[in-house]
């Protein structure tokens, strides 16, 4: 028996032993081994700088134009370059392929001077034509190239689809752009990706698997796309602009947020996009992180339903304002990742009224409120929202639950009804709520947010001549301050007729390790690593 | 009956069942609420770019239409095209597959040769410190979840000792030229051994963690019936002859207590299967699994039913082979 024993200690500790030995050799010892095959180089070998960026999702698309879905974005942003861009961490506009431009008299034709010398990434020279290609294979349905890689949706033909008549090659390095009407956020949509330019013969060449072989002017090439896996990109040394300090660009896909920490605590990996709240204390107790936090250019709101009562009276509109403590909702569902929304438009992008007092938290206040409109105890409601986590609120139900408890302090008992976004987002559309839960994103411009909550009555069956007038009096201008006016005057009435309850904008991270300098997150949520040097 | 013709039969039987199971799965991803449209455009979809998208993805036609599309198309190895990606469903489920099979293969050797001996172990050395303490984390394990594990390995080994990496196949920056799709095999054959050190580095959590629960049944079932066997009398037989104790247990006895631990072992790659997906998830292993859970994710419906279906079919294949295994380690069982 004793015999037997021994067998058994010597099989255990021979395990332990191989386990030990694989366990312990890192990868400078992976790299000694394989120097002398001469086939496979390890990056750490070559000097070669490797900067590996992990995120939840990947791509769908690596076409700029088709592009559309968060996992897509990040990386238009650095394959490919648009006539106009955002200037760093602002959201203004100013030159990249074009030099300047300038509108016609009547603010029809706007003519771009291009930057001449510039290469795409397969060597063909960036030109007039190439923005022609760019714009009228999406936009022009007789194009030989339209919908060539469609998935479904082109941002560009839903930004500016109405607004551009079209896009006219004038000369090499001259390119006209004839609007339908005036357009006062054309240049903002300009600098959106979906609006970046394609090398033609690419498109060409590649055909129907464009979508996998991309060709941008950008700062980064495309090399390698393993699916669910990760993007890597490669420095692309013709570069017009200034070009990167890193050789390689890794988009690593790691889909559980608990294991993308790790693999950045673990040096695996340089920089993480989003965290959740229970992350961030872990995040801010280690020295070797860095976390980037921006007030996200986003709005969860809550739309009224004007034609249902008692809500078609301002006044139960009003007291929902003053029941409801935003402040500490906003505290407990987002922890620290949000921001109180004051405006139905994020104060991160021009026009924000900044001179509207948020209604005060106060119950007693509510309750006269309710009592003047006739109904002194209460009523009862439904609240609807939906269940999933979306990129302008993190949870979504737990906000219901804390809104309805605040009502019912004022006598008004919500019954909070949860469905699945689809589901939700119909029965909003279709006006089956009173009170429901939604949120909007991206494009950094005034009109964005303000004509969809306010006008066309989309949520909400509000119809105000005098807010359809300034929209209309805001689009039909490219003069900033102009614009700003009236979008300022919009919010005015918005806050005092209570169109919709603005609730939080969410926040935007992303963590990088210390050592790293000129990692970026943008107001927009995208992680830019084109300056990236450690 | 001959062996063979109750395969046939087997084989034969095997046509309904995927029938019903593609039915079921059919109704089921269906019956998700929320459709892969809203899923895909969100807050921007307008009323005409969804009918066109309806449209071209065959979702404006009924539900026993679609099914028939889907069902006849199937029948000629074509699974329909994914709406997430665009490519053929087999190809996703073959590009991903080779990543599966290394992980749950590698799994399930852990799980047998690991509990086979600890489980002969226990048994050997019944009621003593050995057994005890066997017993005790098998127990463990069974009831471990396995997320749960893979987090605290990877917190453990690559966290805080810096010994594996997190996660992935293969260091990022590395590549292996693809003859199998196995990591393990392909850099063999390239000559690549430091890549093969690498993606051993990187199989060995995962394949550890989807391990342990299979191991820990694997354990408990060899033990108990090694207990059974080893009190027959032909095993005091060999031992009166003055066999060898190790002869006795590993020749005598094993062989014939294999059956219920077949059995297990069985159903415990179907099990390994469903683990995948957990662990995929948690060690970014871009698996079937992964594919599975992004697809139902974004209620990819072609990919969710070609997936669920290679899955019933590879289950319902690897019984018939246990069935024959049977029959191999005990000539008495007949099939009628």
């Amino acid at each position: 028996m004793r015999g037997q024993l021994k067998y058994f200690m010597v099989f255990v500790l021979a395990v332990s032993l191989l386990f030990s030995v694989i366990g312990c050799g890192n990868g400078a010892d992976t790299v000694d081994e394989t120097g002398e095959e001469g086939e496979e180089t390890l990056p750490e070998e070559s000097g070669e700088k490797i900067f590996i960026i992990a995120r939840g999702t990947d791509a769908k698309t690596l076409d700029c134009g088709y592009s559309y879905h968060e996992g897509e974005i990040d990386l238009a942003y650095h394959f490919y370059d648009g006539l106009v861009k955002f200037k760093d961490e602002t959201l203004e506009i100013e030159p990249a392929l074009a030099l300047d431009w300038s509108g016609s008299e009547d603010g029809l034709v706007w003519t771009f001077n291009l930057r001449e010398g510039v290469k795409f990434h397969d060597g063909t020279d960036f030109n007039a034509e190439a923005v022609e290609f760019s714009f009228m294979r999406i936009l022009d349905e007789s194009h030989p190239y339209y919908g060539l890689g469609d998935q479904g949706l082109a941002y560009m033909d839903w930004l500016l689809g109405d607004a551009i008549k079209e896009v006219r090659a004038v000369d090499d390095y001259v390119v006209e752009i004839e609007l339908n009407d005036v357009f006062g956020p054309f240049m903002t949509y300009m600098a959106i990706y979906s609006q970046y330019i394609v090398s033609p013969t690419a498109v060409a060449e590649y055909g129907e698997d464009y979508f996998k072989n991309p060709v941008g002017t950008g700062p980064f090439k495309f090399v390698e796309w393993k699916r669910d896996e990760y993007v890597t990109m490669a420095a692309f040394e013709d570069y017009w602009g200034e070009k990167p300090e890193i050789d390689t660009l890794i988009w690593k896909v790691v889909p559980d947020e608990s294991t993308r920490l790790m693999e950045l605590q673990s040096g695996n990996v340089h920089a993480i996009k989003s965290i959740s709240p229970a992350q961030l204390e872990t995040i801010q107790n280690d020295a070797n992180l860095k976390l980037l936090q921006v007030a996200g250019s986003n709005l969860f709101y809550a739309a009224i339903n004007h034609k249902a009562e008692p809500f078609d009276d301002v006044r139960v509109r009003q007291a929902v304002m003053h029941a409801v403590d935003f402040d500490s909702l906003v505290d407990s569902v987002y922890e620290g990742l949000g921001t109180r929304a004051i405006n139905p438009m994020p104060p991160t992008i021009f026009g924000f009224n900044d001179g509207i007092e948020p209604y005060a938290y106060d119950p007693e206040k509510a309750k006269e409120l309710l009592a003047e409109a006739g109904y002194p105890d209460g009523f009862t409601m439904d609240l609807h929202v939906f269940a999933e986590s979306r990129s302008y609120v993190g949870r979504p139900v737990d906000a219901a639950e804390i809104f309805k408890s605040d009502l019912s302090q004022v006598g008004i008992d919500a019954n909070v009804v949860v469905n699945e976004w689809g589901t939700h987002r119909d029965l909003v559309r279709n006006y089956e709520h009173s009170i429901g839960f939604l949120g909007w994103y991206d494009v950094p411009h005034p009109n964005n947010f303000l004509n969809l909550m306010l006008l066309r009555a989309v949520n909400n069956q509000y119809e105000n001549e005098e807010l359809n007038e300034l929209s209309d009096k805001a689009l039909a201008t490219f003069d900033r301050s102009e614009q700003e006016a009236h979008y300022r005057e919009m919010q005015v009435i918005s806050h005092r007729d209570v169109v919709v309850v603005p609730v939080a904008h969410s926040d935007y991270t992303a963590v990088v390790l210390k050592d790293i300098n000129g990692f970026e997150l943008d107001p927009l949520g995208n992680v830019i690593a084109r300056r990236v040097s450690f | 009956m001959a062996l063979y013709k109750y395969f046939l039969k087997r084989l034969v039987l095997t046509i309904p069942t995927l029938l019903g199971v593609s039915i079921i799965v059919f109704l089921l991803v269906h019956m998700i609420p929320g459709d892969p449209i809203d899923i895909m455009l969100g807050d921007r979809v307008t009323e005409a770019v969804r009918l066109a998208l309806e449209e071209r993805l065959g979702l404006n036609e009924p539900l026993h239409i679609q099914y028939w599309q889907w069902f006849s198309s199937a029948l000629h190895g074509d699974f329909g095209i994914s709406i997430r990606s665009n490519q053929p469903v087999m190809e996703e489920i073959l590009t991903r597959l080779p990543a599966t099979i290394e992980l749950t293969v590698v799994a399930l050797m852990i799980a047998v040769f690991f509990g086979i001996y600890f489980g002969v172990s226990a048994a050997r050395y019944r009621n003593t410190l050995i057994d005890q303490s066997l017993i005790g984390f098998s127990l463990l394990g069974v009831s471990i979840p396995i997320f749960w594990l893979g987090m605290m390995l990877i917190y453990l080994f690559a966290v805080m000792l810096g010994w594996l990496p997190v996660s992935g196949r293969l260091s990022m920056g590395t590549a292996i030229p693809t003859y199998t799709g196995l990591y393990l095999l392909d850099s063999l054959i390239a000559g690549q051994i430091g890549s093969f050190i690498d993606s051993v580095r990187h199989l060995l959590m995962p394949a550890v963690s989807l391990a342990t629960v299979s191991l820990a049944l694997v354990v408990r079932v060899t033990r108990s019936s090694m207990l059974d066997v080893l009190s027959e009398d032909y095993i005091r037989t060999a031992r009166a002859k003055g066999m060898q104790e190790r002869k006795v247990v590993y020749t005598h006895a094993l062989k014939n207590a294999m059956i219920p631990v077949v059995t297990v072992i069985g159903l415990q790659l179907a099990k390994l299967m469903g683990g995948a997906i957990l662990t995929e998830t948690v060690f970014s292993w871009p698996g079937i699994g992964r594919l599975l859970v992004t697809a139902i994710n974004v209620r990819d419906y072609p990919v969710v039913q070609g997936v669920v279906f290679f899955v019933a079919f590879a289950f319902i294949a690897i019984n018939i082979i246990v069935d024959l295994i049977y029959a191999y380690l005990d000539p008495r069982i007949r099939y009628e």
